[in-house]
């Protein structure tokens, strides 16, 4: 990918003929004009793609199909995705799981990032673990762990039988199902959040940890009285993109569970799909988005109140 | 004595580190063994047998019951097309948001802030709608239609372009260049950085993507790995052959980690600074 960019910029410079063809009307030679033409190819697409399923999604949560025809339902929809017990249990998977998801997020991420700063700042090959995970694809990351799991071959059970614990048939085990989803994410996704806590922490002056290990200060002390304050724009940073993120994550759902056993797995999104696309209740899912979507305007607007308070961190 | 008490904290934890580290691998690891070494084998024999036993089969079969060569066709066209068309869009917009003065600038300015607030994926069924409206299904058009436009890339290009100097934008503009043409030869010349940054978030997002993908396509010539690869595990007549399984994960994901092993600082910066996606 480089090498590509740099031919294709070399190339740019060298071929002086080609620039006059860039050239624009001259008309469009002042700011305002050239700036809308700009923002263009941006701007329609947004719109198509961001600003009319939002309202699309807000629109067809109020209706449902009878027959061939859409009908106004009013709040049905919505009562059936807060009242009926299928999806309620859906929701409060969805809100254990990105429970579990900031806090391994904050805390894992924290402890991770503290232990991979211990006097190698820059030697890359043992962060290459925690990196490889984040970058492979959820549904080779889902498939990897179907096979640790399963009963026969998996080497989780392996290791389980190996310390004398029971074996355990993970993914059809309605009390297992989802934790073993919150394990396949945990293992892709916790060197995404330390990264961010790595950052920070070499971003902190040397001597701010050091002075705090010479007065014989035991480590869960630094950590709470020196490190979390100093993280702390970071931990709201990353308590953020946790719910984003997790809030998203369905691969791993659709390979290895498909909500089940007995919507024991079933998540949000999972949901939409399933409500949707499965079963055609397209009223339902728009509901089911557009709660989704109050959720993350709601953080938004919180991120947006904290950052106007605190910019002396930025 | 204090001096080797000291060499131990040097060492102690970088030790536990790759110990961790290796622990942490160890699913891939297994994945690894699986793909290589006969299940049976697997099962019953020890490391040495295994090493004797390493065999290819598993990869040969896996791209004989699954049209692999095709699927990583498709997921080339689908990546890098969408990459093409994001760094025009993400060029284009992020310079008039960092250089030109315009009317409507903040609004249009919180119109790309929806989006980072808004992942695509939770917008499956809208865009769904949409695409059949516009006959998209089962195009590459149709795929990539959610992410051209790119509000991170926007904005990591307006935060760069910012930065450049005034007096190289004035001088190319004394020389009577249009405004394209200072984009072109000033400007993203000395902003290759933060594209490359773009590049590699984009990449890895999109080879990874899998819902959208799997919506949307229905036929073997539009449909990515990392689909392909889910109704190769879903299939039932593949059912437990977990060697089958585990070589056709390695191939959809082999090139993504040596794309992090060659690039792995710019890698973990892109990361970094995505976090706002």
């Amino acid at each position: 990918m480089p090498n590509q960019f740099h031919r294709r910029n070399r190339g740019g410079e060298a071929n002086s003929s080609s620039a006059r063809s860039l050239a624009l009307p001259a008309v469009l030679q002042s700011g305002g004009a050239v700036a809308y033409l700009f923002l263009l190819p941006s701007l329609v697409f947004l719109a198509v793609f961001t600003l009319w399923p939002i309202v699309s999604a807000i629109i067809t949560s109020f209706h449902a199909r009878r027959g061939r025809s859409q009908i106004f339902v009013g709040l049905d929809n919505f009562e059936r995705v807060f009242s009926d017990p299928y999806s309620q249990q859906v929701i409060l998977n969805t809100v254990g799981y990105v429970t579990l998801s900031l806090l391994m997020s904050v805390f894992g991420g924290l402890l991770l990032a503290i232990f991979m700063n211990q006097g190698l700042r820059n030697i890359g090959f043992f962060r290459f673990p925690f990196l490889a995970t984040i970058a492979l694809p959820m549904v080779s990351v889902a498939s990897i762990w179907l096979f640790m799991y399963s009963p026969r071959v998996g080497l989780l059970n392996d290791i389980l039988g190996g310390l004398g614990l029971p074996r355990a048939n993970w993914l059809s085990d309605p009390d297992l199902a989802l934790p073993g989803l919150f394990v396949v994410y945990l293992w892709k996704q916790l060197g995404y959040f330390a990264l961010f806590y790595l950052a920070a922490l070499q971003s902190l002056p040397d001597d701010v940890l050091e002075a705090a290990t010479l007065d014989g200060v035991s480590f869960w002390q630094k950590l709470r009285h020196i490190i979390w304050p100093l993280v702390s724009p970071t931990t709201y940073f990353v308590t953020t993109i946790a719910v984003l993120n997790s809030l998203q994550q369905v691969d791993h759902v659709f390979v290895l569970t498909q909500g089940g056993p007995n919507n024991a797995s079933n998540l949000a999104l999972y949901y939409v799909y399933e409500q949707g696309f499965k079963w055609f209740n397209t009223g339902v899912a728009a509901a089911m988005t557009v709660v989704l979507l109050a959720v993350l305007l709601t953080m938004a607007m919180l991120q947006f109140v904290y950052l106007e308070r605190h910019v002396h961190y930025e | 004595m204090s001096g080797q008490k000291s060499k131990w904290r040097q060492i102690l934890p970088i030790l536990s580190l790759a110990v961790f580290g290796l622990f942490w691998l160890a699913p891939l690891f297994w994945t690894l063994a699986a793909a290589f070494v006969p299940t049976t084998e697997l099962l019953n024999g020890s490391p040495l047998d295994w090493l004797q036993n390493l065999h290819l089969g598993a990869f040969e079969e896996a791209w004989s019951v699954a049209p692999f060569a095709r699927f990583y066709l498709n997921t080339i066209i689908w990546v890098f097309g969408l990459l093409a068309l994001q760094l025009v869009t993400v060029s284009l917009a992020g310079f008039a948001l960092a250089r030109l003065n315009f009317r409507g600038k903040d609004q249009i300015f919180f119109l790309f802030l929806t989006q980072l607030m808004v992942p695509a994926t939770v917008l499956i069924l809208p865009n769904y709608q949409t695409l059949v409206t516009l006959g998209w299904l089962d195009s590459y058009q149709g795929m990539m239609a959610p992410y051209i436009a790119s509000a991170f890339g926007t904005f990591l290009m307006r935060q760069a372009f910012k930065q450049v100097p005034r007096e190289l934008e004035e001088a190319a503009r004394s020389d009577g260049a249009s405004w394209l043409q200072a984009l072109w030869h000033v400007f993203l010349p000395v902003t290759r950085a933060p594209l490359l940054a773009f590049s590699i978030v984009s990449i890895t997002y999109h080879w990874n993507e899998f819902l959208w993908p799997l919506l949307i396509t229905s036929s073997v010539e539009t449909r990515p790995l990392t689909v392909g690869l889910a109704l190769l595990v879903q299939s039932s007549e593949i059912g437990a052959q977990w060697d089958l399984l585990s070589a056709g994960t390695l191939i959809v994901a082999v090139p993504i980690l040596i794309l992090i092993a060659l690039v792995q600082k710019q890698f973990t910066n892109s990361f970094l600074s995505s976090g706002i996606r």
